[in-house]
């Protein structure tokens, strides 16, 4: 059998791709042209900051996914940093930088901790991040006695609220993340070692990939990047709180998935996720846009999921017959040329 | 040959004993369980033991006992069901809503049941016929379930003042048990929750039907070759779920006498500890709910032990992530001494 | 090239290699045979780098070494090509080969051109045609092997050593593998070739070495030995006939099925199975004989097909009702489609008769699956002879033995049986083919697809050739007459 067209394997994610810009924009223009307050620059500016810090986190979850991991603590690891850079500023009186400093490297631990006990217990990510997600959330909950945090100096807000060259500089980070995360998965020969893993861990392993190593390192980054959001985010709201960010998790596994990734490891990109984030951002504000009753947003990013893991299950289910087609007319050609 | 059996910390699994044999993890949660009663009775031998405390205790267990048993269910043939606290508060939120606008009790029940079902067929379907992942699915259902309850709401208590009494005291009623000097009151929703464990166990291990479930998840191709019906059995798993995760809902709209679009929530995360503390597995093939069942009580003994050491009762949900985490070591731990 | 010398491995108690001495030399095709569990694996793994010895000394071009990982192995010059493929389906053969040894732009990224230069030269140094940037997941499995041998080379190997190299490759692309190694010899490379297949050995190697449960039986010139010389030293003992007897007699059709087609793989076959009488399908992997035979019972959905149960016109919408009607599929994949690898010996044999063992009310009897389970223990004398024994920890012959039992157990009258003793050890597959041949005896209708030749011939009564997706040949075999030439011609178009 010679090589079978390329495209034919890369044409669930383009028609994804292209799907969900679509899909994006139709939503965009749609309720502009119905509400007509969309594509003001102020509200496009609460749209963009009302998905930033979960599309940060989306950023990491990307990475793991293609492992064939998941990480759901990025919700309780946000809460913590946004909570232990207001207690070291606020409470112990350090300078921020120093604060933000500690609050990212006890970030970085968590995460490194994530990915030891992974591959240490050999149990599913999902396990062991769910027992970091309750541990932390409590550890939350219990240190700040359900109460917010605040009293930051103002050049502490300015991470989130100031802007640079008129954008805020939580997007900024994002857009930056996202750039520099996306050329190194794309290019960079650390990161190209994530889908290798995904395809197939065993293999990987003999390949010479050390799979453990990548795995620690990638829940940290992980972990970083949801320290990095809360840190922002505590500047944003000027206060920090245990439930911010509850259910950030599920948004930025929404987001990963949305984007073309693969659950089960072996594929996504970081482009597919910024799209992935775009579209649920966009979503979410047209729901608030439009006044429609904003209880509606969770089920309509529930629906958004199902359609898209139903899209790309199909896509997948149609190449599959696609390949069968090209089958049986290479098995007719053969008994064609045969017969006589 | 025997030991080796009974050794296995796979024992959660049909190797071949019998049912009445305990497994050397349940044998062990048993410990724990009596262990952790035995230091708090030492310490707070006024306040714990009393049964006033105990029954507290026991009756806030149940309705995690019971979405627990759900979680075990689904987990045995390799599913995950992540929309079980959503779809109970959806549940609720309807029974209330019909209540409220006097509709009959079974009626009620019936259209709470008939919600439940669908969203547990709707997670079958997409599941077992679709093959989507139930991690994805049940996180997407999660989301819907949550916000229609929320929308029918508006994320207000529905209660219910015309529903007949015997529907608002049924949840709270108690068997009184006499001990000499006065009354034990039993409520109703342990004895419920506890006759379910021992059901649902004798089902597991001696119906047959039941027992397919294993092997449906242990290997859902060989089981497919085998005969069994691999796509019936993961729909009837996920409403076999739906069906408890309504029970729970009527008895707590009962227990509490309203309806609330925010029951259950992080219900899944719990049951989910309990269960794989029990020995049910994410790999599927295994779970057991006896040991659920210990996985539940322990985590509630726990919970209600910060409250008696005087600790702050806000570590409780750290306590349920830690112990998740030390079940899973403990685990790695046995299997790797089993290999050796 | 490389000298291995009283090199001894033990897991935990369990001695697997005692004291092995072998050499291989620059130019040479040297064979390692032996039963399952005979240590090969665990050699190989050593010379490697994946796993560590416990004493003995290796010589590698001349320096003794003592590797501590695959890439320090990789890094001295040994290669080696597992059984499964390591490559990753979404990434293109270019990036395969060079994972871990990236060439890099000046800013530290990947050179994708510069790797697909050089891969492209590798591929013209062993004269592959393979385009570099083509996806791995587009590539047939053969292709993919090539790649992987190719991906062993360019790391400037000296040893290349294949584990079980064609276990998934058909005719053709074994063909085109040995040209490969043919040509890597020629240019002085040493190449250990792991291999069940006897016949190949004797194709492509200089010299082969027999191991036998950790031991070193024997190292010889393939040319100074004969087949039955190197069966006799794996196993130890002289196997009288190597294949039960042809029928006895042949009866009546037991089942038959015309019109079998799925879109894709299985185009419009028809055949008949008698009582008394082994029916064997023949060809190359890839010619549909496993995907007619999934879709007779509509394991994989099929586009066309009818079918008779002794004389009578039936329905099979899915497996559970194949099985309830008595027709039996057991899939070539028994670790991933045949087994319940962490459950009992007793729990695999019940699984496809759970309803056996229940009562009217549908009660599950377990002491009646465990007796059941230890007749069939003894019967197939499956080892060790515990019913609550995990499969998990079963050799490949018994757990083979599990998935038969599995399948009496349904009183079948109609027994497909894929690739039935692939992996299996010698002593397990002439007790496998003695059973099938009583079970043909008892008036079932038997089916056997197997890849292995000697074995079509030796076991079946009539053999069915497939070719790309349809039946080209029906050859009768009542004597063994049937000769390998016969087969080929009728599997390959000319």
């Amino acid at each position: 059998m010679k090589v079978l067209p390329r495209q034919l394997f890369q044409n669930v994610i383009v028609v994804q791709y292209v799907g969900l810009v679509v899909v994006t924009l139709l939503t965009l223009f749609g309720f502009q042209a119905t509400f007509g307050n969309v594509l003001t620059g102020a509200n496009l500016e609460v749209l963009a900051m009302n998905m930033v810090f979960e599309g940060i986190m989306a950023l990491g979850m990307t990475f793991v996914i293609i492992t064939g991991g998941i990480d759901i603590s990025v919700a309780s690891v946000f809460a913590f940093a946004e909570i232990l850079v207001a207690k070291l500023m606020v409470q112990a009186g350090l300078d921020m930088v120093t604060a933000i400093v500690i609050t990212l490297v006890a970030t970085a631990a968590i995460g490194a901790l994530n990915g030891l006990l992974i591959v240490l217990f050999r149990v599913h990510p999902m396990i062991i991040t769910m027992g970091t997600l309750l541990t932390l959330r409590g550890i939350n909950l219990a240190i700040t006695d359900g109460h917010s945090v605040s009293g930051f100096s103002d050049v502490f807000l300015f991470l989130g609220q100031g802007k640079i060259l008129g954008v805020n500089v939580p997007i900024v980070f994002f857009g930056i993340a996202a750039i520099i995360l996306g050329i190194l998965l794309g290019h960079h020969r650390f990161f190209r070692q994530l889908y290798f893993i995904g395809g197939g861990e065993r293999a990987a392993r003999l390949s010479g990939v050390d799979v453990n190593r990548v795995k620690i390192i990638i829940y940290t980054l992980s972990a970083t990047l949801a320290g990095c959001a809360g840190v922002m985010a505590a500047a944003k709201y000027g206060a920090a709180h245990w439930a911010h960010g509850n259910l950030a998790e599920l948004k930025a596994i929404a987001a990963v998935a949305i984007g073309g990734a693969n659950i089960n490891g072996g594929s996504g990109t970081i482009g597919g996720t910024v799209l992935g984030v775009i579209f649920l951002a966009v979503v979410h504000n047209a729901f608030v846009t439009s006044a429609v009753n904003t209880f509606w947003y969770d089920v309509v990013s529930g629906m958004m999921l199902l359609i898209a893991v139903l899209l790309s299950r199909f896509i997948s289910l149609r190449n599959a017959r696609a390949l069968l087609v090209l089958k049986q007319g290479k098995m007719d050609q053969l008994s064609e040329t045969y017969k006589s | 040959m025997m030991t080796h059996a009974a050794n296995s910390p796979d024992a959660t699994k049909p190797t071949g004993r019998r049912f009445a044999a305990l497994s050397s993890r349940q044998f062990l949660l048993v410990l724990i369980n009596v262990a952790i009663f035995l230091v708090l009775t030492i310490l707070r031998p006024d306040a714990f033991p009393s049964w006033t405390n105990l029954k507290a205790v026991l009756s806030l267990m149940s309705y995690d006992l019971l979405i627990a048993i759900a979680m075990t269910i689904v987990l045995i043939v390799r599913g995950i069901d992540l929309s079980v606290g959503s779809v109970l508060a959806l549940a609720s939120v309807t029974m209330a809503l019909l209540l409220r606008a006097d509709a009959s009790v079974p009626v009620a029940l019936l259209a709470g049941l008939g919600v439940a079902l669908l969203c547990g067929l709707t997670n079958g379907l997409l599941v077992g016929v679709v093959g989507i992942l139930p991690f994805l699915v049940t996180l997407g259902m999660m989301s819907v379930a949550r916000g229609i309850a929320t929308v029918l709401t508006t994320g207000q208590y529905i209660s219910f003042p015309n529903a007949p009494a015997w529907f608002t005291l049924f949840g709270r009623y108690e068997l009184q048990i006499p001990n000499g000097s006065g009354f034990y009151g039993v409520p109703v929703t342990l004895i419920i929750g506890l006759t379910l464990v021992v059901v649902t166990s004798l089902l597991f291990s001696r119906w047959t039907a039941l027992r397919s479930f294993f092997f449906v998840g242990e290997s859902t191709e060989a089981a497919r070759l085998s005969g069994i019906k691999v796509t019936r059995l993961t729909v009837a798993a996920y409403l076999l779920a739906a069906l408890f995760v309504w029970f729970t809902a009527v008895l707590l709209t009962s227990a509490n006498k309203i309806g609330y679009a925010n029951y259950g929530i992080g219900a899944e995360m719990r049951a989910l500890a309990a269960a794989v503390v029990g020995g049910a597995s994410l790999a599927g093939g295994a779970g057991n709910i006896f040991g659920t069942f210990l996985g539940v009580l322990m985590l509630a003994l726990i919970g209600n032990g910060f409250v008696m050491l005087n600790g702050n009762p806000n570590w409780q949900q750290a306590s349920v992530g830690i112990v998740l985490l030390v079940a899973v070591g403990v685990d790695a731990l046995r299997t790797y001494r089993d290999r050796r | 090239m490389l000298q291995v010398t009283a090199v001894s491995k033990s897991f935990f108690s369990n001695k697997v290699l005692d004291a092995v001495t072998f050499d291989v030399r620059a130019g040479e095709v040297h064979a390692l045979v032996g039963e399952n569990g005979a240590g090969k694996s665990t050699l190989i793994n050593i010379i490697g780098g994946i796993l560590q010895r416990d004493s003995g000394t290796i010589v590698f071009d001349g320096k003794e070494v003592d590797f501590g990982h695959p890439l320090q192995a990789m890094g001295a010059g040994i290669s080696v090509v597992h059984q499964e493929l390591s490559l990753v389906p979404n990434a293109t053969v270019a990036e395969n080969m060079f994972l871990r040894r990236e060439k890099r732009t000046a800013l530290g990224l990947n050179d994708w051109r510069a790797m697909t230069r050089a891969a492209a030269d590798v591929f013209e140094r062993v004269g592959i045609d393979i385009d570099p940037n083509a996806l791995v997941g587009s590539l047939s499995v053969g292709m993919q092997q090539l790649v992987e041998v190719a991906k062993a080379i360019s790391i400037d190997a000296k040893l290349l050593i294949l584990d079980e190299p064609t276990s998934s490759l058909s005719e053709k692309e074994i063909d085109e593998l040995f040209k490969v190694i043919n040509d890597l010899r020629r240019q002085g490379l040493a190449i250990i070739f792991v291999s069940h297949k006897l016949s190949e050995l004797f194709k492509i190697a200089d010299r082969v070495t027999v191991l036998r449960d950790g031991h070193l039986v024997a190292t010889a010139e393939t040319s100074a030995i004969k087949s039955e010389d190197l069966i006799r030293m794996m196993v130890g003992r002289q196997l009288g006939t190597l294949y039960p007897p042809h029928a006895s007699a042949i009866g009546d059709v037991v089942f038959s099925c015309k019109e079998l087609s799925r879109f894709g793989a299985v185009s419009d076959v028809a055949f008949d199975v008698r009582r008394g009488e082994i029916l064997g399908l023949a060809g190359l992997v890839g010619a549909g004989r496993t995907e007619a035979m999934r879709a007779l019972i509509n394991a994989d959905e099929r586009s066309s097909g009818r079918f008779w149960l002794e004389g009578d016109e039936i329905q099979i919408h899915d497996p559970s009702e194949a099985l309830a009607r008595g027709i039996v599929y057991l899939s070539e994949d028994r670790k991933g489609s045949g087994l319940f690898l962490s459950y009992s010996v007793a729990e695999n044999i019940g699984a496809s008769t759970l309803d056996h063992y229940a009562d009217r009310f549908g009660v599950f009897h377990f002491s009646a699956l465990r007796k059941r389970s230890r007749e069939f223990i003894a019967k197939m004398d499956i080892r060790p002879p515990d019913e609550t024994a995990r499969v998990m920890n079963l050799s490949g012959g018994n757990q083979q033995k599990v998935l038969i039992s599995k399948a009496l157990d349904v009183n079948p009258k109609l027994l497909i049986f894929d690739e039935p003793t692939r992996g299996v050890d010698v002593g397990a597959k002439s007790l496998i083919h003695a059973r099938l041949r009583e079970l043909a005896e008892s008036g079932v209708g038997v089916v056997v697809i197997s890849s292995e030749m000697p074995e079509v011939i030796g076991l079946s009564d009539r053999i069915l050739v497939f070719r790309n997706g349809g039946v080209s040949a029906e050859l009768m075999n009542r004597k063994g007459e049937v000769s390998q030439e016969a087969i080929i011609n009728n599997a390959v178009y000319h």
